[in-house]
């Protein structure tokens, strides 16, 4: 786990993040290596989309260095930031198309914001990214024409829009039917694999993920309780590894939330005891 | 879509800048656009009645002027009296000095305004300061300007006519004299053949 | 007692708080280096929402308001037998309190609610988000142009509202109740001031658009990011808007017509 800044595109140092007086993050560290897939799991509520919004900058942590390409992020000036945001990108669990703009505009929306391009430049760049999701055919779409499935991909080509070093993926597989599960799945394989692109891919869902993320991180407790490619999670004796990855109701992590016992709130009438 | 938004927008702005056009030349009077360039002229009430900050000044009721300021000043005998600031159009500048302003009203219950009455010309009252004796000449020559002009002080003011003491002269001439009867007529008439102008 | 103590402190410093966000908000939206190229065809955008589509409710609203105040203006003028002024009286109303406080009270129920509305949902769906991910500030992107329509739009649709509201009166008085057109311009053209009742009406409603978009980009910007939410913000750029409005008038009207 002793990496060099060259081969890590994202490094967290013992970062803490309090959300109010709660605890989101203790000594939390963690590093996602330059060109390879992270995976990042844990079970839900565990506050994994707002790690990814602490590394785009969006959150601040009270505590601790989160360095991207070597610049630490929360410390960074707003235009600096604006910079380094250029460098990553994020794909958002519901897609986050602007409503009121065509696929077409939706991809094109960064290049124009960020570069002056002829438009016919623009409009062969927007096809050749609308052709790598698959979603040449619905340029002129409006986004609630789209299913759920096909909004992820438009958002995924308006991602890759820039050329960006990282990209984010916030729960990609939520709420998908399992053919586009599969088809994100390729997507996000390929983009890895043929434009070099570090992946951080959020999710709960074990199977796809591990068939996919070259690294693996379980995140519980405020911090990580173990990393390793996915035959070293799989052999881990940790209970809650375990109970994560088999999926068992009852374990560590406990089936109850955190109550007064059973028994004494059933007699309880608006704080009165009725038995 | 964004031809029809661009062209809706831009029959928004006419219709806009046609009400802005409309506003300013129907509604307010377009010559009182132009800050036209006044000069100040100051004068001593006994009473200004209910005259107020840019009430005008008019000379046989043509509006040649608003009142800039009223305040009280005590002047040579430290008694208080109203100081009222005339702001008269540039383009008047040949008002004989010694005309008197009189404080009017406009109708039975309209606002209250200035009213300018032609004083002798310089000219006259040179013919009339011949007769008189040299130094007499001398003194008013040299103290007051042919015209209105730029910081002057006008005495010559009649007070505003306040209808109450106007009803309570009456009433209490026609109980006794005669004599004061018939001046209060003579003033109600003046009033009126003043509001009738006006109107 | 001390309790309630206690609760109004809090609520004074979340207000507080509150404002300091809204002016961070509106002064980092709207501070920066303009780039006109990029940033004009959002503000025509922006002004076919906010401008075009109250105009309607403007222009109708300015008639009847004009065409009822003529109406009653002229019952009451006549019996003192004084309808000639009443063309001074429809302007002098008009321009001095209705078309600001209504325009502006119009302005917050159409398009402050719609702006609130769009940028709670963009809120909500992730949109600002993902566009600040995608390093374009939403504040300058999204805020600010939509406070310049705001700002421009609100006395543009206050002048439009005084002249039809002025010709409404027109219509009810010179056409069907027969007073003089002479008169009623007259009237009008000699006792309104271009510069008192005119330029303060146009004061008022720059005054009443600042305050209206700040309110209502705010409530939006602010919003929490549920159903409920942006339901309760609309509401409330409504009910602020209105009591801001009506408040900044009176304030404004003692400074304005005092002496």
């Amino acid at each position: 786990m002793v990496n060099s800044l060259q081969d890590n595109l994202v490094e967290i140092h013992d970062m803490a993040f309090y959300r109010g007086t709660r605890p989101i993050y203790k000594n939390m560290s963690l590093n996602v290596a330059k060109g390879k897939i992270t995976a990042i799991m844990g079970p839900s509520g565990i506050g994994k989309t707002t790690l990814l919004r602490l590394i785009g900058g969006q959150l601040k942590p009270q505590s601790g260095q989160i360095l991207f390409a070597g610049e630490n992020i929360p410390s960074l000036s707003r235009a600096k930031l604006y910079e380094a945001r250029k460098r990553m990108s994020m794909l958002f669990q519901s897609g986050a198309l602007f409503t009121d703009l065509s696929v077409y505009d939706n991809v094109a929306f960064p290049l124009r914001e960020h570069f002056n391009l002829p438009e016919p430049i623009l409009h062969n760049l927007v096809l050749m990214k609308l052709q790598s999701v698959g979603l040449r055919g619905a340029a002129q779409m409006m986004p609630s024409e789209l299913s759920g499935g096909m909004a992820r991909r438009a958002a995924l080509a308006r991602a890759i829009a820039l050329d960006p070093e990282l990209i984010m993926f916030d729960e990609p597989f939520a709420g998908q039917d399992p053919i586009s599960m599969g088809v994100i799945v390729r997507l996000i394989s390929e983009i890895n694999q043929s434009l070099g692109l570090t992946c951080i891919v959020v999710s709960h869902d074990v199977k796809e993920v591990m068939s996919i993320a070259d690294y693996a991180y379980i995140v519980a407790e405020q911090h990580i309780i173990a990393g390793g490619t996915s035959d070293d999670l799989r052999k881990n004796q940790d209970p809650r590894v375990k109970q994560f990855l088999e999926g068992l109701a009852d374990g560590p992590v406990p089936f109850h939330y955190p109550a007064i016992d059973y028994k004494m709130d059933l007699c309880q009438d608006g704080g009165k005891p009725i038995c | 879509m964004s031809r029809k938004v661009e062209i809706l927008v831009g029959l928004f702005m006419v219709l806009v800048i046609c009400s802005v056009l409309f506003l300013c030349f129907r509604v307010t009077d377009p010559t009182s656009f132009s800050s036209q360039s006044s000069y100040r002229v100051y004068a001593v009430f006994d009473n200004i009645g209910g005259l107020k900050v840019r009430s005008p000044i008019k000379i046989g009721g043509v509006v040649i002027g608003r009142v800039a300021d009223i305040s009280l000043k005590s002047s040579d005998n430290d008694v208080y009296k109203p100081y009222v600031t005339l702001s008269l159009d540039s383009q008047y500048d040949k008002i004989p000095s010694s005309s008197a302003l009189s404080i009017k009203t406009s109708g039975l219950l309209g606002e209250q305004f200035i009213d300018v009455n032609f004083g002798m010309d310089q000219d006259m009252i040179a013919d009339i300061d011949a007769l008189d004796s040299d130094n007499a000449t001398n003194n008013t020559k040299s103290a007051t300007p042919a015209y209105f002009k730029e910081g002057f002080v006008v005495n010559n003011t009649k007070p505003a006519m306040v209808i109450e003491d106007l009803i309570g002269q009456f009433l209490y001439s026609s109980n006794h004299s005669s004599d004061k009867n018939k001046s209060t007529d003579d003033n109600q008439q003046e009033n009126n053949n003043n509001n009738q102008n006006k109107e | 007692m001390l309790n309630l103590l206690a609760r109004m402190g809090r609520w004074g410093i979340n207000l507080l708080a509150m404002l300091g966000r809204s002016g961070v908000m509106l002064f980092s939206a709207l501070v920066g280096r303009p780039q006109f190229k990029k940033q004009f065809p959002l503000l025509v955008k922006q002004f076919y929402f906010v401008g075009v589509q109250s105009l309607t409710i403007i222009i109708v609203s300015g008639l009847f308001i004009g065409m009822v105040l003529a109406l009653q203006g002229y019952f009451i003028l006549t019996t003192f037998s004084a309808e000639a002024s009443l063309g001074m009286m429809v302007a002098l109303a008009l321009l001095r309190e209705l078309a600001p406080v209504v325009t502006g009270l119009l302005f917050a129920g159409r398009a402050g609610s719609a702006l609130t509305a769009e940028i709670g949902l963009m809120k909500a769906t992730e949109q600002l988000s993902s566009m600040e991910m995608m390093a374009v500030d939403p504040l300058r992107r999204i805020i600010a142009p939509r406070f310049w329509a705001g700002f421009f739009c609100m006395p543009f649709l206050t002048a439009i509202f005084v002249s039809v509201g002025i010709l409404g009166g027109a219509l009810v008085g010179v056409d069907w109740k027969g007073i003089d057109a002479g008169f009623f311009w007259s009237s009008i053209q000699s006792n309104v001031d271009w510069w008192h009742d005119l330029g303060n009406c146009f004061v008022k409603s720059f005054a009443f658009a600042i305050a209206t978009s700040w309110i209502a980009l705010f409530n939006g910007y602010d919003c929490v990011p549920t159903s409920e939410g942006i339901s309760k913000a609309t509401t409330s750029t409504v009910v602020y808007s209105s009591l801001v409005i009506l408040g900044l008038d009176f304030i404004l009207t003692a400074l304005m017509f005092s002496h």
